[in-house]
């Protein structure tokens, strides 16, 4: 429903590929959900629209799978937030997925790629 | 606990997690200048359904499952608070019916699966029966000794059999129920002693050499208080001094569910037990014994019936005279707890009566769809708005699915509670032998699985009606729906179906009636009011031969002697208390390739057929010149001439009889009385033949007797004079059983007598339940259509026309639920008509009359709503539009 208001630019998140985002982005350091959201959005240039409806289980199935931890900390502003860090299992998982994510990329590029197509 | 535990700080963690979210992202906005609200506005936005991501999240931790249903369930039970009306019916309707199919299961559990209180492992233990000609029963003790020595099928047999044993004590001789029973009696049943010791081997061996005992329990506490002591004390059986050696379990009751022994003495002893008999324990020839075997470990029955069988042709090579033709079958224990047939003849009562009862159940589980279906009408609004407040749809289905198990559950227990409460009712019934009513596991499970089906059946289906609804469909109002005409709805077609189904037992309930009160009417050949018995047996205190005689020749002209007795006779054997057989040959007809007649007989005096109110068909009863010297003559009852006419083609009066082989001597047929039925008129009478008492020598007679008077009024007025008139004869003979014959003959409708109140019950509901159906239906039809009635009565429609409207709309419902159930009846009639008597399945009198009373009760059940559509105010109607 919040669709609607998105502007057009935006693109979504392609399936599955949140967690990477996520375990890359907590490459820099803890970060709580918000700031997770923030470092996404101004990393991706905006372009890139994180569904914080997908967000918060997304952390939540890693900290399940045990990629990443969570614990409460005081914020700079003294609020009490909920921050997550990359662990060990998490940091040998970030290196497999970009690995496959790289491999694919150059994969779609190759298919994609205009000449192939034969257009003008 | 612990999950729950964890699952209330994982929730607490998501809640703070997901509202400090929003506090940031709402800060930075205000940051940027934008107004609280606004910031407000749009972190949401950008977030999202918070319930949604909250649900989702928690979703990834698995375990929701549980916690969910706690919550499901106190919703339910908020829901069910917020409706009482909706949830006292269906809760009413789900525990009685659900009560009324267990209490019908706990019948037939009693018959099918509950065993004999005591007896080890059952299921091992097997019947052993021989049959010559005709049904298979009771076992040569001889041929049973075989067995013993030479089948290695059977862990252990046993054999047995009961007999009545006078008992004296300092206050008088009394008669107790006896059971001998061979050495092996209580090891094959696997039961151990309340106190002191069972039978020794060689206590079995000599026949009347060892009188020992083993009291049944109950006369250990009754005739000694259940004290020690009288474990080595003696008690006088028959006249001889017995040592009790040891007390059998509380619980056991024998493998008879008819009679239960009060008292167990080795089968040795069998010609003290039975005086007049003499040693009947080496005739091959003699049978009476009940052998019941426990199959050795790992052998099913089939493959003991094999070696059965080729012992069985063995001994026939063996003993020829008296083993030809015999054949000896094995069947489950349980069908010998009763006697012959009887088992499986209730059986198959039984389960017809649960079908029917199921189809209670079947109508109660679419009345309470129905009610679900007309509430989950009312409550699309609410579904609507949990759904648009983010709850999913497999989430909502959850909770309507929870809302009904709740109530199948609640209802299933108070079901079960009221099977329990009316158990009673079965232990009261007259029945013949003695049933364990108990509610055990199988009860349990039985009634689990109904609440179960019931909760499936009737929560599924509205269930997901109710959660596929269109939510924006549902946000507007209902559509209005018609009165009359237009497609049927859900709704509809289960009051057809509540109809059909209560059509269906009401017509089965009127047959059963039908069929009791034809079975009371039947002619039994003989009159049992007014006549009073007593039973006597003389060679248990010492008498022989002609004293024995003589002693119920005395006793007989002493009843008689009796001011207020109009007849007086003695008969070997009482209607209703089985028969005794023997061999015969017709004189002058072999029987085709060796085949061996029998019939049974009896042995009355004289004046047995005038006392019984016997008519004579054909030829003459007995009479005085039948006496001792003069020609012997015999009596047959109808079905024996018949029988006989049949065998020979001439006439059966004509016929000359032996009971002691080809060679004679022969009795001639002297007459031919009616038929008579003690047992149930439905059942064919036997061929029977009747000895005169007067002419048997003495010693050759019964010694068991029972003497019969028939007075003007009640029989019981009768039973001090005739019991003084014997003791006047000899008052060391006790007098045994002073009944009325009616009494002695038992209900003989008993199960007729149970079948109809169970389905008048069982009918009574259905129809109720039809009824409400079809009310609640119409109901909500009116409730939902008020504006448009109050629209038409606007425009000037008649009230009366409103009023036919919604009468017209039940009737056409209970019209086609009526031809559907009509249907159902006669196809389902034939299942019935075995136990039907005197009626048929498809007697059209009983169907119309169910008709007429499932119609009458529709058109009550329509008024009620009708009247409320005619009495709308279009005003009123109007304005609420």
């Amino acid at each position: 429903m919040t669709k609607r208001d998105e502007p057009l630019a935006r693109i979504e998140m392609l399936q599955g590929t949140l967690d990477l985002i996520i375990l890359q982005t907590l490459r820099w350091g803890p970060r709580h959900g918000y700031g997770l959201v923030q470092m996404i959005q101004s990393t991706s240039r905006d372009v890139l629209q994180v569904n914080t409806g997908s967000l918060y289980p997304a952390l939540h199935r890693l900290a399940k799978k045990k990629l990443v931890e969570a614990s409460w900390v005081k914020s700079d502003s003294g609020q009490r937030v909920r921050e997550y860090r990359l662990t060990d299992a998490g940091r040998k998982q970030l290196a497999v997925e970009r690995d496959r994510w790289e491999l694919m990329s150059d994969v779609m590029a190759r298919i994609l790629a205009p000449r192939q197509e034969g257009e003008a | 606990m612990i999950g729950w535990l964890r699952r209330r700080r994982l929730e607490s963690t998501i809640d703070e997690e997901i509202r400090t979210h929003l506090e940031m992202a709402i800060r930075e906005r205000m940051a940027r200048g934008a107004s609280r609200e606004e910031a407000e506005m749009a972190a949401r936005r950008e977030f999202g359904n918070v319930g949604r991501v909250k649900d989702a999240t928690r979703r990834v931790w698995g375990g929701l499952w549980f916690d969910g249903v706690v919550q499901d369930i106190r919703f339910a039970l908020r829901q069910f608070r917020r409706s009482p009306g909706f949830t006292l019916t269906a809760f009413t309707t789900i525990a009685v019916s659900i009560g009324l199919t267990t209490s019908v299961f706990t019948l037939v559990n009693a018959l099918l699966f509950s065993s004999l209180p005591g007896v080890h492992a059952p299921d091992e233990l097997v019947a052993l029966y021989t049959s010559e000609s005709g049904d298979p029963g009771v076992s040569s003790y001889m041929d049973y000794r075989d067995f013993v020595v030479s089948a290695e099928s059977f862990s252990d047999l046993t054999a047995f059999k009961a007999r009545e044993v006078d008992v004296t004590t300092a206050s008088g001789t009394s008669r107790l129920e006896g059971l001998m029973v061979s050495e092996s009696y209580f090891r094959t049943l696997g039961i151990a002693p309340a106190a002191g010791r069972f039978f020794l081997p060689e206590e079995d061996e000599a026949p009347g050499r060892d009188a020992v005992a083993v009291l049944s329990y109950d006369t250990w506490q009754t005739a000694f208080g259940g004290d020690e002591s009288a474990i080595g004390a003696t008690i006088t059986l028959n006249r001889r001094a017995f040592t009790i050696v040891g007390v059998a379990p509380p619980r056991f009751r024998g493998t008879n569910l008819v009679t239960a022994p009060d008292i167990y003495v080795p089968m040795a002893m069998q010609p003290h037990l039975m005086p007049s008999s003499g040693l009947l324990l080496h005739r091959r020839g003699w049978g009476g014994i009940d052998v019941l075997g426990r199959l050795a470990p790992g052998v099913t029955i089939d493959r003991a019936q094999a070696e059965v069988d080729l012992i069985g042709e063995r001994l026939v090579s063996e003993y020829p005279s008296t083993n030809t033709g015999r054949e000896y079958s094995l069947e489950d224990f349980r069908d010998a707890t009763m006697p012959f047939g009887m088992r499986s003849r209730l059986l198959g009562f039984g389960w017809i009566l649960m079908a029917l009862v199921m189809l209670v159940l079947l109508v109660a589980c679419v009345n309470v769809a129905n009610l679900l279906l007309t509430r989950g009408h009312s409550r699309r609004g609410e579904v609507a708005v949990r759904q648009s407040l983010g709850a999913t749809q497999g989430r909502l289905l959850r909770q309507l699915v929870t809302e009904t198990g709740v109530l199948a559950l609640v209802g299933g227990a108070a079901g079960l509670a009221i099977a329990v409460a009316t158990r009673g009712l079965f232990t009261s019934l007259p029945l013949p032998f003695s049933l364990d009513f108990v509610i055990d596991r199988n009860v349990l499970v039985f009634a689990t699985v109904a609440t179960g089906f019931t909760g499936l059946a009737f929560g599924l289906a509205p269930a997901i009606g109710a959660a596929r609804r269109d939510v924006v469909a549902a946000l507007r109002t209902a559509a209005p729906g018609r009165l009359r005409g237009g497609r049927p709805s859900v709704a509809d077609t289960l009051v057809v179906v509540q109809v059909a189904l209560s059509v269906a037992v009401l017509a089965a309930a009127g047959l059963f009636g039908r069929t009791l009160a034809n079975l009371r009417l039947v002619d039994r050949g003989f009159e049992p009011e007014g006549v009073l018995t007593a039973q006597l047996d003389p060679s248990l205190q010492g008498y022989e031969g002609e004293r024995i005689k003589r002693f119920y020749l005395d006793v007989l002209a002493s009843v008689r002697a009796l001011p207020d007795t109009r007849a007086a006779a003695l008969t070997s054997r009482l209607p209703g208390s089985g028969s005794d057989g023997t061999s015969i040959s017709i004189e002058g007809s072999a029987p085709a390739d060796g085949q061996r007649l029998s019939m049974g007989f009896s042995i009355v005096s004289n004046d047995y057929f005038e006392t019984m109110e016997i008519p004579t068909r054909a030829g003459r009863a007995f009479s005085e010149q039948d006496r001792e010297g003069a020609a012997p003559a015999i009596v047959l009852n109808e079905a024996a001439a018949a029988w006989l006419r049949d065998l020979t083609g001439g006439d059966g009066l004509a016929t000359r009889i032996s009971i002691e082989g080809p060679g004679g001597p022969f009795m001639q047929v002297v007459g031919v009385v009616a038929d008579i039925r003690s047992g149930s008129p439905r059942e064919a009478a036997r061929p029977h033949m009747y000895f005169s008492f007067e002419q048997i020598p003495g010693g050759q007679g019964f010694a068991r007797m029972a003497v019969l008077a028939r007075g003007g009024g009640e029989p019981e007025r009768l039973a001090t004079g005739v019991r003084g008139s014997i003791e006047a004869v000899d008052r060391t003979v006790p007098v045994i059983d002073v009944r009325p014959l009616e009494s002695l003959l038992g209900d003989i409708v008993a199960q007729e007598r149970l079948a109809t109140s169970v389905l008048a019950v069982a009918a009574t509901l259905a129809v109720l339940l039809a009824a409400l159906g079809l009310y609640g239906v119409l109901a909500h039809a009116v409730a939902r259509r008020t504006s448009e009635i109050g629209v038409r009565l606007a425009l000037g429609a008649a009230r009366g026309s409103v009023m036919r409207g919604v009468l017209g709309r039940a009737m056409a419902l209970t019209g086609v639920g009526l031809a559907v159930g009509l249907v159902l009846a006669l196809v389902s009639g034939r299942a019935l008509s075995s136990l039907l008597y005197g009626v048929s399945a498809r007697d059209l009198g009983t169907l119309i009359v169910v008709s007429v009373v499932l119609l009458a009760v529709a058109l009550l059940a329509a008024w009620l709503p009708a009247r409320h559509a005619m009495r709308v105010d279009p005003v009123i109607a109007l304005r609420a539009e």
